[in-house]
């Protein structure tokens, strides 16, 4: 007996018309994801180290029906700043109206899933494939991604104005949505992104993305989640490295009921180097969990994993943080750190960093941190003149902003900086 | 201005200060010297409120209110600044952003209106050339990264800007070399005026060569045992706090 939300996907999935319908290779990988769907229970399983501290069963005991196109609406006017291009996509449906694509430098495709020919299909078989063993998220997505985007650049090419997907939620009513892209930097190619979850409706969405990044590609990109408070949000981003790539990578963590984040980044080429950043802010039972999981396939590779988290209310936040050096991987240097501030009494902080290093020859260090704002710091403030409010909200903003500031593009930098500070302001 | 009267303090459980006794009058500077261990930096954190000082018996008056009532920024918004003996480093906090929330914080408590960035800038700026500090310190963070004779300028920098009625100096000189020592001490100097008064904790006569005190206290065992003029600095120079009368009152 699968959970109701398994089994409502189900029904929606042999009902709704999605992208690339029609193709039969499309069509055949979907039909492959439900069937695998179909022998599932539970969306994931519970027993498995990747979920110890997140529960998905009041999740998956509601039966969600998939968003529908049309439904959908948007104030393009609620929509942030944006720099450059941008796609827009309202739960789970690709706005055309509130999206601009003219303007992108020659060497940049750029297309929402539904604008997709066989030819992008065939050439991207990662949008159509779910690994062996997966949990019920992987085929729930593929059998249900009506949003998402598939982004290339050309070797060599650099875009200069940062480029924005937008995923908004916008339904009064609980519904579900899933998002599934392909991204690759060809070689030497660079490109600053921005991924940003906003809006105002709520059930569960799905997000899942593969980024490849080619010899000497560099990425910048942001994840602003500022997702609406009774959205339950899980991501799979996997990112590939080769040689010199550089991946930057700063999550902002601020919204969503529930948001699970799988992050899989793999160092594949010599010298390539992940730069990786999270922030984190939640209140009253907000609940976030980042499983990363980093490998230094080869040897010279580099990492450093920043995470900064600050909780209140009855909150949680998650980090299961692993990286591994393979064998061979000599030269290796990896950095893990998480700092966290617990502001009540009832938040809740687990921070699980974990290396496995089997090369010899490797630097590695990791720590972990929980504790309250220092007092020390607290009244040097106060003895300035800043009440005692404000000066508790000043160092929380601090702890966090340190993980932002060396966001490359000042424009993005300051957006995210600007929705800590609010939603720092608010936690009280 | 300032008026302690029979003050006792617990510090975990153990009595710091044992009835000290003090006045500070307007446009005043008072020199508190003493051993370690005496309780001098127990009296400036007290006055300024820092937790962790327990107020057994006695009373403090400041400027005819009663300061062990207010909190700490209200203690501020009445004019009294202590610059720290350590200053702490704050990470992530921007120096003039802190700055001007601070100073208008002050003035929003005194009913005073509030400096918008160009007048908090000007200001700055007039200050800065003061101190001799390099512009860049107000782009870091709070102390973040100051070497020990920066983060002295920048506590000075900061009375400088906020402007208190009365400025206590906790062992300012510590760890300054003689260059630093003297624009710490200019920036002091220049902020010298019948309207405010200073309370400076030292260990050595050197500083009270550049801040000349009106009176010198010495201060031991939890109490004022000695006062005087300068001369009482140059003596305990001299001759140590060995020849110091354990009891001669203020």
């Amino acid at each position: 007996m699968s959970a109701p939300l398994l089994a409502s996907a189900l029904q929606d999935a042999a009902a709704i018309a999605l992208p690339g319908a029609g193709l039969a290779s499309v069509d055949a990988a979907r039909a492959a994801a439900r069937a695998m769907l179909s022998t599932r229970e539970h969306l994931v399983d519970a027993r498995a180290e990747a979920w110890r501290y997140t529960s998905l069963r009041a999740l998956e005991a509601q039966a969600l029906p998939h968003a529908r196109r049309g439904v959908a609406a948007i104030d393009t006017a609620c929509l942030p700043v944006t720099h450059g291009a941008r796609l827009v996509f309202v739960d789970g449906c690709f706005d055309a109206a509130s999206s601009r694509l003219d303007g992108l430098p020659a060497g940049v495709s750029c297309k929402p899933l539904e604008a997709l020919d066989a030819r992008d299909w065939a050439a991207h078989p990662v949008l159509l494939q779910v690994a062996s063993g997966a949990d019920a998220l992987a085929p729930l997505n593929l059998a249900l991604a009506s949003a998402g985007v598939l982004l290339e650049v050309a070797d060599g090419v650099h875009v200069e104005a940062p480029l924005d997907v937008i995923y908004a939620s916008s339904l009064g009513m609980p519904v579900a949505w899933h998002a599934r892209s392909a991204i690759r930097l060809g070689k030497g190619a660079r490109l600053t992104l921005r991924e940003w979850h906003l809006g105002t409706g709520s059930g569960l969405a799905t997000v899942q993305s593969h980024v490849r990044l080619d010899e000497d590609a560099r990425l910048d990109l942001v994840q602003q989640q500022e997702a609406p408070a009774a959205l339950s949000l899980l991501r799979r981003d996997v990112f590939n490295l080769a040689a010199r790539a550089q991946l930057r990578l700063h999550m902002l963590e601020l919204g969503a009921a529930l948001s699970q984040h799988a992050l899989v980044v793999e160092l594949g080429g010599i010298e390539a180097q992940a730069e990786l950043r999270q922030a984190v802010a939640l209140a009253h039972r907000q609940h976030a969990d980042l499983g990363l999981d980093l490998r230094h396939a080869v040897g010279r590779t580099r990492s450093d994993v920043r995470c900064r988290a600050v909780v209140t209310g009855r909150a949680r936040a998650v980090l299961q943080g692993a990286i591994t050096i393979a064998a061979g991987a000599d030269g290796s240097d990896a950095a893990l750190s998480t700092q966290n501030l617990l502001l009540s009494d009832q938040a809740e902080i687990d921070a699980r960093p974990v290396m496995e290093i089997h090369a010899d020859e490797v630097r590695a260090a990791h720590g972990a941190s929980v504790g309250q704002l220092d007092s020390a710091m607290l009244f040097y403030l106060r003895a300035r003149g800043l009440p005692e409010a404000a000066a508790r909200a000043l160092l929380t903003g601090a702890h966090c902003r340190a993980v932002l500031d060396d966001i490359a593009h000042e424009g993005l930098r300051a957006a995210a900086q600007q929705a800590l500070e609010s939603c720092i302001a608010a936690l009280g | 201005m300032l008026k302690i009267d029979n003050l006792h303090v617990h510090v975990a459980g153990k009595e710091i200060l044992k009835g000290l006794s003090l006045q500070v009058n307007a446009g005043e500077v008072h020199a508190i010297m003493g051993p370690n261990g005496a309780g001098k930096s127990t009296l400036g954190n007290v006055l300024t409120g820092r937790e962790g000082y327990e107020v057994t018996a006695g009373s403090v008056q400041f400027d005819g209110r009663d300061l062990l009532t207010l909190a700490p920024e209200e203690r501020a918004a009445a004019g009294v600044f202590m610059a720290f003996q350590y200053p702490v480093e704050i990470p992530g906090v921007n120096n003039t952003y802190f700055l001007r929330a601070a100073l208008n914080a002050q003035r929003k408590a005194r009913g005073e209106a509030e400096l918008d960035s160009m007048q908090f800038l000007k200001r700055v700026r007039e200050k800065l050339k003061v101190l001799q500090l390099p512009d860049a310190l107000l782009h870091r963070g709070v102390n973040e990264g100051f070497s020990g004779g920066e983060k002295k300028r920048n506590e000075i920098f900061q009375m400088a800007l906020l402007e208190p009625r009365l400025a206590i100096l906790d062992e300012t000189d510590s760890g300054l070399d003689i260059d630093a020592l003297r624009q710490v001490s200019e920036g002091v100097n220049a902020q010298r005026s019948p309207q405010r008064a200073f309370i400076v904790i030292t260990h050595y006569q050197r500083l009270l060569d550049h801040i000349r005190p009106d009176v010198v206290h010495v201060l031991a065992g939890g109490r004022i045992v000695a006062s005087g003029g300068p001369e009482l600095a140059l003596k305990l120079e001299a001759e140590g706090y060995a020849g110091v009368p354990a009891e001669s009152g203020a």
